[in-house]
């Protein structure tokens, strides 16, 4: 992880600039909570090419009871402009994993009013549940992800360089992993409430994917798909390459992530044929 | 001396009645054939000068009928947007008498039209309502509007006064008779002038057309009680070859008639005058936005004022008004199991977490 100290976090980017000249990155990931997949693939296998800013370091103030005041304004800051923390490094080429966890959010439980919808050329929704129009779905999802889509397309306005998209990992099918794992931290009355049957979640998880698809196709930036030997043949996620939760991707997960930008067309045009070649 | 006016109370008296010196003070309404109590759904439907009306009764307490509730997973900031709560039932504008008519018709089956679905790039929209929502599918379509008529039927039965704003008396038919909120091609679909024709409506044609729409009301809730309004909002564009203005003129004369028409013959039918509220010359043009066509939100509360003074009681209203308010504030807070803020909430603390786990 790049270490970004908060103090210089309210100083204007013009002083950053001359303060701590911007250091110099081949790859850059800008992401959350999914960066951490690769952040500990890296801690297995390093490779100094890549840093990584998890913009979900910087912690809300009900988090933090150790955080300054001082310090969480800078950090709230930071979190909702964070031009003078890019500022402060100089990539080749920028890979956000930013977001990702809004189908999560909006469809990992069973609403009150249990619903379906139909996905462009998917027609079947499930019985005995209100069916909801793609439209009314898809508005919902805009409205919940466009802080995520202004930070993606900040990145390639701001340094002007290739940025990959990574998509998030999709679902699992899993309901008894999504109970296990939620349990131990959420408490059993979490892990006790009803689950979304898998095919709407999957479902959420496409309309999400093609929201960013197009957002990015719209600001010049290659969304990239999961790695296709992490999906069952559902396009679940497959057991081997799921975490200690419900959301997020394994080591193992973030290894093929890894491995796919390094191998990806434009890594490699931008850095060069050596992409390929680990260097720790 | 003695005359036929010598004795007029001061409404009847352009000079004497309240409003020409202070256009705040114009109220010309004498009297209601009805009162509202806060405890009677009132349902609403109409041109787009209803929404004002709709959202106002919803503001001030009144028990605004809404039978198409928007879906939990909705926000309740995006509801409006979707078209949920606009009118008590999700209709979009209903801007003439025989769209209110057709609308009841095929709601209870009556009227099957020709017209399904409308084309609109990749998507397909509703031509009876094309600016409510689009559609990836016709079953889609199909089974929106199932709910929506469904919506319409439980207004009509429980409902126990409407407010109708007539909108407009130019609009395109269908070969059947099918009459469309907006021409074909402007939101949706392909203009076909063999198959599309223009339909201007005159007083007997308006009056009819509310009546058979009334009489849908009536029979499934004989006690209902009616308040027409007509909108001051003049007509985006007149598909007659004359001047949009004297064809906005034209249209509202018929509206205001066959409104007065229909009121003089029914006692359980009102007419308000919010219409006259905006042209006013009193107000001196001043109710009317920069584009001389949207009523200001002024002159919305000018109305309302005068509506909820008339129909409600000016105690009543600032009660009422006073609960709202209470109301408000004591929705804060709290995430309810379920919600998309509660599972925010966890899948929130289960990224933050992510960070300090070790790997697998």
């Amino acid at each position: 992880m790049l270490p970004w100290p908060a103090r210089y976090h309210h100083l204007p980017r013009f002083v950053l600039r001359g303060l701590v000249p911007p250091r110099k990155v081949p790859i850059l990931i800008v992401g959350m909570s999914h960066t951490n997949a690769v952040a500990h693939a890296l801690d297995h296998t390093p490779d100094r090419r890549f840093g990584i800013i998890n913009l979900r370091q910087v912690k809300v103030p009900e988090d933090t009871a150790e955080m300054t005041a001082k310090e969480t304004r800078a950090s709230l800051r930071i979190r909702r402009r964070p031009i003078p923390l890019f500022a402060r490094f100089a990539p080749t080429v920028v890979v956000s994993m930013v977001g990702g966890a809004n189908h999560h959010m909006l469809g990992l439980f069973e609403h009150a009013e249990p619903f379906d919808f139909e996905m462009p050329g998917a027609p079947d929704v499930l019985p005995g549940r209100r069916r909801l129009t793609y439209a009314e779905v898809r508005a919902v999802f805009e409205f919940h992800v466009h802080n995520s889509l202004d930070t993606i397309a900040l990145l390639r306005r701001y340094y002007g360089k290739p940025v990959l998209h990574i998509s998030a990992p999709p679902p699992t099918s899993d309901e008894a992993h999504i109970r296990r794992t939620l349990a131990p931290t959420r408490g059993d009355a979490v892990a006790r409430q009803p689950l979304t049957p898998a095919p709407i979640r999957m479902k959420m998880y496409l309309l999400q994917n093609q929201i960013l698809r197009e957002h990015c196709a719209a600001n010049d930036i290659t969304f990239v798909e999961p790695p296709a030997e992490a999906l069952d043949d559902d396009g679940f996620l497959a057991e081997p390459y799921r975490s200690f939760d419900p959301v997020h991707g394994n080591v193992t997960y973030g290894q093929l992530v890894i491995r796919d930008i390094l191998r990806h067309p434009v890594t490699v045009a931008a850095l060069g044929p050596s992409a390929n070649e680990a260097t720790p | 001396m003695s005359h036929p006016y010598a004795d007029i109370p001061d409404y009847r008296h352009w000079r004497r009645a309240p409003g020409a010196a202070d256009p705040g003070n114009l109220d010309p309404v004498v009297a209601t054939k009805f009162a509202i109590t806060p405890e009677e759904p009132v349902a609403s439907a109409g041109s787009c000068f209803a929404q004002h009306v709709s959202e106002h009764l919803r503001r001030c307490g009144l028990n605004s009928l809404v039978t198409e509730k928007a879906p939990d997973f909705v926000f309740p900031r995006l509801r409006q947007q979707l078209q949920y709560g606009v009118f008590t039932t999700r209709s979009g504008n209903v801007y003439t008498a025989r769209q209110l008519r057709q609308l009841f018709d095929r709601a209870y089956g009556r009227f099957e039209p020709e017209a399904v679905a409308w084309e609109a790039g990749d998507e397909l929209v509703d031509p009876f309502r094309p600016n409510v929502s689009r559609y990836v599918s016709e079953s889609e379509l199909l089974a929106d509007r199932e709910r929506h008529f469904a919506a319409v039927r439980a207004m009509v039965e429980t409902l126990d006064i409407f407010v109708f704003t007539l909108g407009l008396t130019e609009t395109w038919a269908d070969r059947d008779g099918a009459v469309f909120p907006l021409a074909p091609g402007v939101a949706g679909g392909d203009f076909d002038a063999t198959r599309h024709h223009l339909l201007t409506l005159g007083v007997d044609e308006v009056v009819d057309d509310m009546r058979a729409a009334i009489a849908t009301i009536r029979t499934h809730n004989p006690a209902a009680k009616v308040i027409l309004t007509v909108s001051p909002v003049p007509l985006m564009a007149t598909a007659l070859d004359r001047h949009v203005l004297t064809s906005t003129t034209h249209s509202k004369a018929i509206l205001r008639v066959a409104a007065q028409t229909l009121a003089d013959a029914d006692p359980l039918i009102d007419y308000f005058p919010s219409y006259e509220i905006i042209t006013a010359p009193h107000t001196r043009g001043s109710y009317y936005a920069e584009d001389a066509r949207e009523v200001t939100p002024l002159g919305v509360a000018h109305v309302m004022r005068v509506f909820l003074k008339h129909y409600v009681g000016e105690t009543t209203a600032e009660t009422l008004a006073a609960k709202v308010a209470k109301g408000h504030a004591r929705k804060k807070g709290g995430k309810r199991p379920g919600s998309v803020e509660s599972a925010k909430h966890i899948i929130d603390a289960i990224c933050d977490e992510d960070a300090l786990r070790d790997v697998r």
